[in-house]
């Protein structure tokens, strides 16, 4: 359980990121974080690791208060920066070293998850390419088994059918006793994956919901003319027609388009509250 | 669960931080006794002469490697993957300065100091050994060379420069994530600088005529060339300790007591403070 109250944050004190940020996440999640650039994603996943301490408010992580960074805590996180670092050491040799900090570190899933993501194991860590060694760190983070992983742009230096395979992995990882938290500005990587969506900007929470409450009270689809249709929230010309995004008040049942969707959460801020509050 | 320390989570962490980074610890421990071979050999060979060798490879070797190796212990913050690695590998910070400790200031001094030590004695025995016994000078040149102690003034003086060096080079690496050992470097002759132009001011203000000051050392003051013996500059312990007039020594010494507090602030309290303010800073990193 993530819970966050009241969160100010900022570089420079004079001015704040993050303004009495609330948010709970709840376990057995996988949460997507989506924000443009500078919105703040990968300074809210370093709070939540303890990496940056808020100026106001709280943070609790499975009960812990993260900036102490206590190994206890540190013991059920695991954070994947955006960049990885690895040593010059062998797979093994790096299991042999950080392996025995994490107590739940499965070899067997370690390999397993190599093996999957087709990662060669017989070379010196650095001497991977950037996308391989992002690999390694991933799965190593997967096989750590902590009760929330933190991933910030994990798909970057990713080719397509690691992708693929990293989507399989998350998903096949997931339990009721853990939260995933995945920020990101490749939203199409996170289609099919995530079950709930965090939206930040300007320092602030958009929206905190889950797909399936997106899919109730949005409606994703493509007309040929937006003349009477419910509160659109956003519309975008395409060779099919106009894709929009509405109220969903008719109770249809429509995809949720991440893109169209956090772009109808940022344009059109006070609407989406009304209609998610 | 010991969430301040545990022994074999401090192994895990210890051997990590050896490990992980050989060329760096390992590598640069073995450049460093290399170097003071080195330098043991170039001062001594040529004119055989002892004490400088002995005293110049000990203060180069120890200190250079005492300092530089503080800088690496603590240098994971100049990329924010590794900086990331380091804060949340699950070690406590205690853990983690405690680490840093040991490497510096228990396993670099024992390794470092065993190597002289064997080095010394051999360099003395081969001496010794190689002395014509029916000589008369051989008492003579046997009392050239002795192994040098760990106790004598010079090495104390070199203790105190590498516990003061190497926490301010600790608590560099913390504040700089990026240069540190330059960056701390400059800011540390800054701060020399300032100290040595604000004493010499305090001392031309109280002294008048001086020729030169150095903090905490010495006020050179030129005597009174017409009144006593004309010219000569006399060495003075400290600003208003003790100045020379004429042949006589007129001495106005700070008390003893204040000199010994003085001593061990510098050599034992000051290290303590920067080896602590490291641990504080380590806790309250952000990164």
């Amino acid at each position: 359980m993530i819970d966050i109250k009241k969160l100010s944050f900022g570089y420079r004190r004079k001015k704040l990121l993050f303004r009495n940020l609330n948010l709970s996440l709840r376990t057995g999640s996988i949460y997507g974080l989506l924000g443009k650039n500078g919105a703040g994603k990968s300074t809210l996943l370093k709070n939540m690791a303890g990496l940056l301490f808020p100026l106001g408010g709280s943070i609790s992580v499975n009960g812990f208060m993260p900036k102490k960074r206590l190994p206890a805590f540190l013991q059920t996180i695991y954070f994947i920066p955006e960049e990885v670092y690895l040593p010059s050491l062998s797979v093994q040799q790096y299991v042999k070293l950080f392996a025995p900090f994490y107590p739940k570190f499965d070899e067997k899933q370690f390999y397993d998850y190599l093996a999957l993501l087709n990662v060669d194991t017989r070379h010196k860590l650095n001497a991977f390419s950037f996308g391989q060694q992002k690999k390694i760190i991933i799965a190593f983070g997967l096989a750590c088994n902590t009760q929330v992983l933190l991933l910030d742009e994990p798909t970057n230096g990713l080719d397509i059918p690691s992708k693929t395979q990293f989507r399989k992995l998350i998903a096949s990882i997931l339990s009721n006793d853990r939260i995933i938290f995945i920020s990101t500005h490749h939203i199409r990587d996170l289609e099919n994956l995530i079950d709930g969506v965090v939206i930040v900007d300007n320092g602030e929470l958009l929206l905190n919901t889950s797909i399936a409450d997106i899919g109730e009270k949005l409606c994703f689809k493509t007309v040929q003319e937006t003349a009477g249709l419910p509160r659109i929230l956003y519309s975008e010309e395409s060779l099919a027609g106009i894709a929009v995004v509405t109220q969903n008040t008719d109770d249809e049942t429509s995809k949720v388009n991440l893109e169209q969707l956090f772009n109808a959460v940022t344009q059109n801020t006070e609407i989406t509250r009304e209609i998610f509050n | 669960m010991n969430n301040l320390f545990e022994p074999r989570r401090f192994w895990w962490f210890f051997r990590k931080t050896i490990l992980e980074r050989p060329a760096q610890l390992i590598g640069f421990t073995a450049a460093i006794l290399l170097l003071t071979f080195i330098f043991y050999s170039i001062f001594h060979l040529p004119a055989r002469q002892w004490d400088g060798a002995q005293r110049i490879s000990l203060f180069g070797g120890f200190i250079i490697g005492i300092t530089l190796l503080a800088s690496f212990v603590f240098a994971h913050f100049s990329t924010n993957s590794n900086g990331s690695a380091y804060l949340t590998l699950p070690a406590s910070q205690f853990e983690k300065w405690l680490c840093a400790v040991v490497i510096t200031g228990i396993l670099f001094p024992f390794i470092f100091l065993s190597f002289y030590r064997i080095m010394d004695m051999a360099f003395v025995n081969y001496y010794h050994s190689h002395l014509d016994i029916s000589k008369p000078d051989y008492k003579q040149l046997f009392n050239l060379a002795h192994v040098f102690t760990f106790d004598n003034i010079v090495s104390q003086n070199i203790w105190t420069l590498a516990g003061n060096f190497s926490g301010i080079m600790l608590v560099g690496a913390l504040y700089f994530n990026k240069n540190a050992l330059i960056k701390t470097a400059l800011v540390f002759c800054g701060v020399i600088l300032v100290l040595y132009g604000m004493n010499y001011l305090i001392a031309k203000s109280v002294f008048g005529n001086i020729e030169g000051t150095f903090p905490f050392i010495y006020v050179d003051i030129p005597m009174a060339k017409t009144l006593y013996h004309g010219g000569e500059t006399f060495h003075a312990v400290s600003a208003k300790t003790e100045i020379l007039i004429g042949v006589e020594t007129g001495s106005v010494r700070l008390p003893t007591a204040v000199r010994k507090t003085f001593g061990i602030i510098v050599r034992y309290i000051l290290p303590a403070f920067w080896y602590l303010l490291a641990y504080i800073r380590l806790r309250d990193k952000e990164f």
